[in-house]
């Protein structure tokens, strides 16, 4: 990868500066990974909401909000996820460039200082965040958890991975429940905060078209004084299920959601993982894909029918939103399509098809610097270093062998369903 | 041909405007070093005409939902359907329809001229059929069914039908199921030859192209025709809303809200300044870093969700602010305390110069993406805009401007608050 340099600044702490010139923007991400802990992650969570907002030199939310803004709308913020089994806090900050500031006052610079202000000096009394801070983003965090159950697609999901890997750590889901943030305090969250320093592995990657010695000097500086102990977890890869589960949710809603879930046998950084992402995409990847061409566009039975797959986790999902009378019918038109798929019906066509899609997703996501920044860091993370040129690259070697051999190896986990109370008059159909 | 271009010194870039002879107008936006080229072409033709008049004959109407009816079937032709010749290039194409326009777009990294000869042959080439019509009833039935199931949505819509008491754009973009129904091949070919004239259609490329490029495919492939006088008929809409509070009961745990303020467009649309003007004001009343955010925030009565935003296209404009909320009355009645006083005293000049600057810094943002850029010249074009000179009027706002423009907005006795509330509320 050209015009990129990482380096080790203290122990688990690595710095990288990507060059480009191409934006009008700056971007530094300061990414935080440690063991998804099932007491913890809601607490993990409440803070990369703290983080973005809690700092010692503008310690109310107005003060800070009004600092970002006079510098030309600069963003901070914090987010929390899953990425595998482990648990990632982002703080990110991001600015127009100083060729563009109508003064010629310097962007960049003050933003990079914001960024480790909130990081490093945090709105503290007492060995403890202040209340409001804590107050504040506790809420946010409350009504996170309400705002889930409001968007049905995204529930459905939440349900399915919930019931699927209810054993495994990628079944917890990070905002936690209610009673969990409830009993949050101040004093606990700084405690987390303390520690997260301390263990989490760390990347701060910067994205931008100045020098980055500066950045990179404030943030050994800062590591120096902190004693670093980095230990991350394996993400554990249930290679096959033992037998279909059944679940089904019912709530008073127009359209029934349909999840399946399946254990593909095959993860990241095992290079067989690229095989199954082709095969995804094969299935339900594009809008010439198995599912869109026979389920929707054939069968008429959905809006959208979409594969998907966690290539950190080796679990493909296949989701769409349907009739009640058709989710039988629904979820057998996909497992036909895979069925199709594990005897090798498949053409040429399809196949050459998806490569040229996902090569022009690939090399398309670097033409924006969210884009560009997370490319990066997701290959770091993987411990890789290919362009999206060498990705797609990887992916067009595969053959149709490979493919098939890889949706051999699928097995139905689990069967969501979210849909109606109400009676239904045909749904013995077919 | 005539070619103009337009420059920014602020944005540090230049586009061009290209008087097509088929009589399309074309805007080309070139990014240096960027790989991938995303394209639009649109046609001025939305949800909201369907009532209309073509060279003052007649005046036709036609069923709710049915320009978005026409995007889904235009994607299929004789020989099979769009989705399927892009896979041969690798671009990733979609389409939208709004309440003013539909549009057909692309992005691509490879192949970008047999893209775009896609783009222009599909768009231009209609086939409709009883059996091709009758087959979209499901897949639109479910695209229905699945908004009416998203709270945001119905939110953002019944604040809609609260403020407007004729006005189409009060109807649901899709329609209904009932109202799609009605569709058939000879109505989708009334709208068809009325609306999709190159004159009533704008084609947008940004990325990484030249103006050589997109004319040789357009000179090939765009078919000169005829401007027909296209007229869209509306109700006469009171200046009134229909209605002060509008509640739907939902699945939700946290409740949302919308409050819409329904504008004055008794003197058409706004200039380019007006919507500088207009998107600083409303930055400076709701942000993060406004006193009246802040205040929201303390008294818990709204979360990060809070947002703002402006819309307006054919005898309609609105301004909404919303998001979740515990207590959507009373937020409601915080919202309107505070722009009356806002009215009545003029924003305080801290606020205002900073949120120029915000404003301004957020535009220069926009122009990062090749998506963004090309969809605001669609928009621009067919609002009568010019996207550099809005950028400007940002740029060189005073507070003046704002407090003027404030003036003639936001009449907080002619707004609608919509709220979904679940089960415990």
């Amino acid at each position: 990868m050209e015009n990129f340099k990482r380096e080790e600044i203290a122990r688990g702490v690595h710095f990288s500066a990507i060059r480009d010139e191409r934006f009008k923007t700056s971007r530094i991400a300061v990414a935080m990974l440690t063991d998804i802990d099932k007491e913890k992650a809601p607490a993990l969570s409440t803070l990369s909401g703290v983080l973005a907002h809690s700092c010692e030199e503008y310690p109310t939310f107005l003060e800070l909000s009004r600092k970002l803004d006079s510098l030309y709308g600069t963003t901070l913020t914090g987010s929390s996820g899953k990425r595998g089994e482990n648990q990632i806090v982002i703080l990110s900050a991001s600015g127009i460039n100083d060729s563009y500031s109508l003064d010629g006052e310097s962007v960049y610079e003050e933003m990079a200082k914001l960024l480790c202000s909130v990081l490093f000096k945090p709105n503290v009394k007492d060995g403890a965040f202040s209340e409001e801070d804590f107050l504040q983003e506790q809420r946010q965090s409350l009504d996170a958890i309400d705002g889930l159950f409001n968007d049905k697609r995204a529930w459905a999901k939440k349900r399915l991975f919930e019931e699927m890997c209810g054993n495994e750590k990628y079944g917890i889901n990070v905002l936690g429940t209610k009673e969990q943030v409830k009993a949050l305090t101040a004093k606990k969250l700084y405690e987390q905060y303390k520690e997260l320093l301390k263990t989490a592995r760390l990347e701060i990657i910067c994205l931008c078209a100045n020098d980055t010695e500066n950045v990179k000097k404030i943030f050994t500086e800062q590591f120096s004084s902190v004693e670093r102990a980095v230990d991350l977890g394996a993400t554990e890869i249930v290679t096959k299920a033992d037998k279909v589960r059944e679940v089904k949710d019912t709530l008073d809603v127009n359209q029934s959601k349909l999840m399946l879930g399946f254990r593909t046998g095959c993860a990241e950084p095992d290079d067989g993982a690229e095989a199954v992402k082709l095969m995804t995409a094969v299935l339900g990847g594009t809008a010439h894909s198995k599912l869109f061409n026979n389920v929707r566009e054939k069968q008429s039975l959905c809006y959208y029918c979409a594969s998907g797959f966690d290539p950190l986790k080796g679990i493909m999902t296949v989701e769409s939103g349907v009739e009640k009378k058709n989710i039988e019918k629904t979820k057998n038109a996909v497992l036909k399509e895979i069925e199709d798929m594990k005897n090798g019906i498949i053409s040429d066509e399809e196949i050459e098809n998806t490569k040229r899609s996902l090569t022009n997703s690939y090399m398309t996501s670097v033409d924006s610097s969210a884009g560009t920044l997370s490319w990066y860091l997701s290959q770091i993370l993987k411990g890789r270093d290919r362009t999206p040129r060498e990705q797609a690259d990887v992916i067009s070697k595969i053959t149709k062998e490979e493919i098939v051999e890889a949706a051999k190896k699928l097995s139905l986990d689990t069967v969501y369903v979210l849909t109606s109370n109400g009676e239904t008059e045909t749904e013995e159909e077919e | 041909m005539n070619i103009r271009t337009v420059e920014s010194k602020l944005v540090k870039d230049k586009y061009h405007i290209i008087d097509h002879p088929s009589g399309l107008t074309i805007y080309v936006y070139p990014k240096e070093g960027y790989k991938s080229t995303y394209a639009i072409f649109g046609t001025n033709f939305g949800s909201v005409n369907t009532r209309f008049t073509v060279d003052g004959g007649d005046e036709i109407t036609v069923p709710d939902g049915i320009a978005h009816y026409l995007e889904h079937k235009l994607f299929e032709s004789e020989d099979g359907d769009a989705f399927a010749r892009y896979a041969l290039t690798g671009a990733n194409a979609n389409a939208y329809t709004s309440f003013e326009k539909t549009c057909y777009l692309f992005s691509c990294t490879e192949k970008f001229e047999e893209s775009l000869e896609i783009l222009l042959d599909f768009v231009q080439s209609p086939y409709f059929t009883a059996e091709t019509v009758a087959k979209e009833q499901g897949i639109i039935g479910q695209e229905i069914k699945m908004y009416d199931d998203s709270p945001s949505w119905r939110v953002m819509f019944n604040t809609l039908v609260g403020m407007y008491q004729k006005h189409p754009v009060r109807i649901d973009i899709a329609g209904t199921v009932e109202s799609i129904a009605e569709i058939t091949a000879e109505k989708l070919y009334d709208c068809y030859n009325s609306f999709y004239n190159l004159h009533n259609m704008v084609l947008c490329v940004a990325g990484n192209t030249t103006v050589e490029q997109v004319l040789k495919v357009a000179d090939k492939m765009l078919k000169p025709c005829e401007a027909h006088n296209v007229e869209s008929l509306f109700e006469d809409e009171p200046y009134e809303v229909g209605q002060t509070i509008i509640e739907q009961k939902f699945p939700v745990s946290i409740p949302m809200f919308h409050l819409g303020f329904k504008e004055d467009v008794s003197s058409g649309s706004i200039s380019s300044e007006e919507a500088a003007y207009t998107d600083i004001a409303l930055f400076a009343l709701a942000s993060q870093s406004s006193p009246l955010y802040n205040k929201l925030l303390d008294e818990k009565l709204i979360n990060t969700s809070f947002d703002f935003e402006r819309m307006e296209g054919p005898h309609y404009a609105a301004v909404l602010f919303g998001g979740e909320s515990r207590e959507p009355k009373k937020a409601a009645e915080i919202i309107k305390e505070y722009i009356a006083k806002a009215k009545e005293n003029g924003i305080p000049k801290d606020d205002f110069e900073r949120a120029k600057r915000a404003v301004y810094g957020n535009i220069i943002s926009d122009f990062n993406s090749n998506e963004n850029i090309a969809n605001v010249l669609a928009d621009m074009h067919f609002e009568g805009r010019e996207l550099f000179a809005y950028v400007d009027a940002a740029a060189n706002a005073t507070l003046e401007n704002i407090n003027e423009r404030l003036s003639k907005m936001l009449d907080v006795d002619n707004c609608t608050l919509s709220v979904v509330y679940g089960e415990e509320e």
